[in-house]
């Protein structure tokens, strides 16, 4: 990046620089090493909680949930490091054995939490930046006063909550005002970010500055305050826009104070979230009325992605027929840095999809990536996503072992073998969605969220909290994961065992359980021979497109809690983690191998190229699929590098939208690079790679996942 | 016309450096040229070859028990051999080669054959202003072929592109041409002794028939390959420069930096590789020589970036 170290934005036609001032350089550097030695927690919170506990559980479960969370806020340690613009994040340190040992004992006193998801969540910033704390909490009050008993104490437990937000900012307000004396020569800007905090901590935001600093207070609070882990910046291009407006117009601020300003919050981001996950930005889209919304803003959240390099936050595109050109030139150049984001986001598909669920057309514009691909709409969503992840190609391996230990009878016809298999995953799925049910019911006694409910819409209107039906939007994702692997082993089994009758299902088996062992012919043969899914063969593909269908509507068939179960392809690091569990598999995958990265072909399996690749993918509908799913190409840099290969590029890139596509990613890096990085791990260590949905560290990734990132690099010639 | 066959070695799908936009590429099998540098030098004998890729050899040894002709073998020590004399081409070993280590380079196909491939990805030809290209080998050594395949795809609505050495008879150049688009065409040496030397051939009827090519209107991209000691001299340069001076309807010149990707080829297919050890021409090197074209008018593309 050094070479582009300037870049100029397509709108105003102004040069901004991405290179980084040095002390936020070194808060960078800072962010990197603590992604490689690991990120912790605040060791102390589950001792709040206990202490909480004692002190409330008398009261109403709802109030309990409330000063559990204003106390985690109140006592809750903040650190600040030297030269940062945006402030207060908890300080994270591993715990010492004394408070492993008593943080152990009082978690057994405090009811368990009953799961399901409660992160990966989107609050309503615009509410709040128009608000403030004090127009919510004056909203909150009004209700109460209005209000029957029940729901006085609703209002009372959001009250009780978003007053540790507030004390929660003044803190940090106070910790900025002591750490200028501690900072010689700062001093200024220290009282400078003092008083934003303090106006902050009950007015709305009247500043690009005030406005990112509450949204970074509000993430921390959602976060550590009550357990909403990768609560995210979300629609930044939209939210901050008219801050960021006001002041360029107003002088009070300049394009590259912004950029940094944004990168500050990014850097951050890094410091509070350990490797191996996700959190997400979105830009681009729709708004309200179905207008474009690119933005200078928009440009600049890319850019501060550029200019950081970090693994967090990813920067998602939605793309619509009418984004602007120039910002897919802007959003492939980027790509040929080698960053691989943005990811492209097909936002007609989605708003639609969304519709279907009984989105309204005013909300389903503004959604969100929650992490990776999983969709929710912004600040008024209860949905939990990726619950739970399932194995494909397991149901077909019980399947063949039941059959080969005679426990049931050889199907005739590869149909009947096919519909064995379906039944199988329809049980499966079934079986998750009634526990998920439970989970929920449970969660409306047990669960409950007073500040969530403060950010999230119709719970303050409804008077009823996020987990009692509060939210405008209540359902549950589901994700497949290996259905590649699914197909392509159905295929080998219906040309070797129902074709050429060559197997039979019992010696196929055989020949998994041995991992092939002796049978490398065979595996080639399976390899090489027999039509695989993501290749536009059309034998393969309708398979394919029978089974994705299928997955779709029999999780579509289930209810979990106020609403249907909704379906999704996508897999996070599950392709590995189920890969490592799972045996040999038809398609000639060998044991412990990761399953296929995404709703494309399995890696290494598309023979035809990418644009074979992006057919196949489309030839199935993926409107339903609002859990989310990935398409991966993979380039190398240098053939980014070339004006015809960029231009390909973004072609692939809006044919595959076009065609229906919910969302493609590219990686962009040579097998000789991280060939290299794994001998020498030591100089690759920001050497960022988009693994399934996210991107991590190449060097940090297990042996398995970077021999699997390498074949896909090999791949593509 | 559909029972014209040809011989062709690849059809190459996402091909984004044969012409503009996203293309589909089809390698044709056999060329008048043998040149030195050749990164495709399974491109040149104009019948099928077999090809051995050891390291994807499985030692499963398949290929010994259906070969009548005892023309794999292993030797006491472990090594895999091929006897490429002893082999007929019969293909019996290609067949049961499931890791695809045994590969025959060439295939007889149809214009249909052809064409069912191309339409594949006809979507993406249409949004990204690309199509097709014949490529090879030599696509003017195989005309019929050549000309029925155009003829189609202009039929058929897509953009065509021809990349010829330019050695073949100018009356065949005018058959193809009301059915391309755009010619991509080579330009290897100015001397005649020196392009017979390193190419097997002399370049008198290259480069006549490239004046010629320009005077019919047809848009030209000259395609030169620069060998560092061969061709890249400023002499050489200057001299090409004075010549394609005189030719009409240049679009540009793209210059292909000479690469070492195709030697392990040579050695698969029994040949000699007679530039071994010679180094790629840097970065630096290949602006001075994109300088010197510049300089006299031309628009220069360096391959690759």
């Amino acid at each position: 990046m050094s070479e582009e170290a300037k870049i100029e934005l397509p709108i105003s036609n102004a040069v901004v620089s991405l290179k980084l001032r040095p002390e936020i350089a070194r808060l960078r550097e800072e962010a990197l090493r603590r992604q490689r030695s690991g990120v912790h927690g605040v060791p102390t919170l589950p001792l709040i909680d206990a202490r909480a506990w004692l002190e409330h559980k008398d009261e109403d479960w709802l109030i309990w949930r409330a000063r559990r969370t204003a106390e985690r806020l109140r006592a809750m340690p903040i650190e600040l490091s030297p030269g940062e613009l945006v402030v207060g994040r908890p300080e994270l340190r591993p715990p010492t054995p004394e408070e492993a040992r008593m943080v152990e004992e009082v978690l057994s006193s405090i009811p368990p939490f009953p799961g399901g998801d409660a992160g990966h969540f989107h609050p309503d910033y615009e509410k709040l930046f128009k608000l403030g704390i004090r127009g919510i909490r004056e909203e909150i009050r009004s209700r109460m006063e209005a209000s029957t008993t029940e729901k006085r104490t609703f209002y009372r437990a959001c009250d009780i909550a978003i007053g540790g937000l507030s004390d929660y900012i003044r803190r940090v307000a106070d910790e900025c005002e002591r750490f200028a004396a501690a900072d010689r020569g700062n001093e200024a800007r220290w009282h400078k970010l003092a008083s934003i905090c303090r106006r902050i901590s009950t007015e709305p935001p009247s500043t690009f500055h005030e406005a990112i600093e509450l949204m970074f207070l509000t993430i921390v609070a959602l976060w550590f305050g009550e357990d909403h882990h990768l609560t995210t910046p979300g629609r930044m291009d939209r939210t901050l826009r008219p801050f960021y407006e006001a002041d360029l117009a107003a002088g009070r601020i300049t394009r590259d104070e912004a950029l940094e300003l944004i990168c500050c919050l990014y850097i951050q981001l890094n410091m509070i979230l350990g490797p191996g996950s996700a959190i997400s930005v979105m830009v681009g889209g729709r708004d309200e009325n179905g207008e474009d919304v690119t933005n200078e803003l928009t440009y600049l959240c890319l850019a501060a992605r550029m200019a950081t390099k970090l693994v967090y936050p990813t920067v998602g595109l939605a793309w619509h027929e009418g984004t602007p050109p120039e910002l897919m030139e802007f959003a492939c150049r980027m790509l040929g840095t080698g960053i691989g984001d943005p990811a492209f986001f097909n936002d007609e598909l989605i708003v639609s999809g969304l519709r279907d669920h009984g989105v309204s057309e005013e909300d389903s514009y503004n959604y969100m990536n929650s992490t990776c691909v999983e969709i929710k709409v912004v600040g008024a969503s209860n949905v939990w996503v990726t619950s739970p992840y399932f194995n494909c190609p397991k149901a077909l391996l019980e399947i063949m072992d039941l059959i080969a230990d005679g426990k049931l009878p050889e199907p005739p016809t590869f149909e009947d073998f096919n519909a064995l298999v379906k039944k199988r995953m329809a049980d499966t799925v079934r079986g998750a969605a009634e526990n998920l049910d439970r989970i929920w019911h449970r969660r409306a006694e047990t669960g409950c969220f007073p500040l969530a409910s403060c950010f999230t819409k119709d719970c303050l209107e409804r008077g009823l909290d996020f987990d009692r039906g509060g939210a405008r939007y209540n359902w549950v994702e589901n994700s497949f994961v290996g259905l590649a692997n699914l197909v392509d082993g159905l295929m080998a089994i219906k040309h070797l065992v129902y074709e050429s009758k060559e197997l039979s299902i019992q010696e196929f088996r055989d020949i998994l359980r041995a991992d092939y062992e002796g049978h490398e012919d065979l595996r080639q043969r399976i390899l090489n021979r027999i039509p695989s899914y993501g290749n536009d063969d059309d034998e393969a593909d309708k398979l394919a497109v029978e089974w994705a269908e299928f997955l779709e509507e029999t999780t579509e068939s289930n209810v979990v809690g106020l609403h249907r179960y909704v379906p999704g392809f996508f897999c996070w690091v599950m392709h590995e983690r189920f890969g490592s569990q799972t045996g040999a598999t038809p398609d000639g995958r060998k044991a412990g191998f990761p399953l296929a990265d995404g709703a494309g072909a399995a890696q290494g399996r598309e023979r035809c190229g990418p644009t074979a690749s992006v057919l196949s993918t489309t030839k199935w509908n993926h409107r339903k699929a609002i859990g989310g799913l990935v398409q991966n190409i993979k380039f190398t840099k240098s053939f980014l590098e070339t004006e015809g290969g960029l231009k390909a590029l973004r072609n692939l890139i809006e044919t595959y939208l076009r065609r229906g596509g919910f969302e493609i990613q590219v990686n962009v890096v040579s097998a000789e690079i991280l060939r290299d990085a794994q001998a020498h791990p030591e100089n690759y260590q920001d050497l960022l790679v988009r693994v399934a949905g996210y991107s991590d560290y190449f060097v940090r990734l297990n042996p398995n996942m970077q021999a699997e990132i390498i074949a896909r690099t090999e791949h593509e010639g | 016309m559909d029972s014209v066959g040809g011989l062709i070695f690849d059809i190459k799908r996402f091909a984004v450096h044969d012409g503009p936009g996203i293309r589909t590429t089809v390698f044709l099998k056999g060329c008048p040229l043998n040149c030195w540098w050749c990164h495709n030098p399974e491109s040149i004998d104009p019948k099928p070859e077999l090809v051995l890729f050891e390291d994807k050899c499985i030692g499963c040894g398949k290929c010994f028990e259906v070969c009548p002709q005892e023309a794999h073998e292993v030797l006491p020590d472990g090594t895999r051999v091929y006897h490429r004399e002893r082999c007929v081409l019969c293909g019996r070993c290609v067949e049961v080669c499931y890791a695809e280590a045994l590969v025959m380079e060439g295939r007889e196909v149809t214009v249909e054959e052809v064409m069912a491939e191309l339409r594949k990805d006809a979507l993406f030809y249409g949004s990204s202003g690309g199509g097709i290209t014949l490529s090879g080998g030599e696509p003017m050594f195989q005309p019929r072929f050549t000309l029925a395949i155009l003829e189609r795809c202009k039929s058929e609505g897509f953009h065509t592109a021809l990349d010829t050495s330019g050695y073949a008879p100018w009356g065949v150049y005018e058959k193809v041409l009301p059915y391309v688009d755009l010619v991509l065409y080579d330009l290897k040496h100015m001397d005649p002794i020196a392009h017979r030397k390193y190419t097997g051939v002399s370049n008198e009827l290259i480069l006549e028939n490239l004046v010629k090519l320009g005077e019919s209107g047809v848009p030209i991209e000259v395609r030169m390959p620069i060998v560092p000691g061969i061709n890249d001299g400023k002499d050489d340069i200057m001299r090409a420069a004075e010549f394609l001076k005189r030719v009409k309807n240049i679009t540009q010149v793209v210059l292909l930096p000479y690469h070492k990707f195709g030697e392990a080829k040579y050695k698969r297919l029994g040949r000699e590789y007679k530039l071994k050890g010679l180094q790629p021409p840097d970065k630096g090197r290949m602006e001075e020589v994109a300088g010197w074209l510049r300089y006299r008018g031309f628009e220069v593309h360096i391959s690759g970036s």
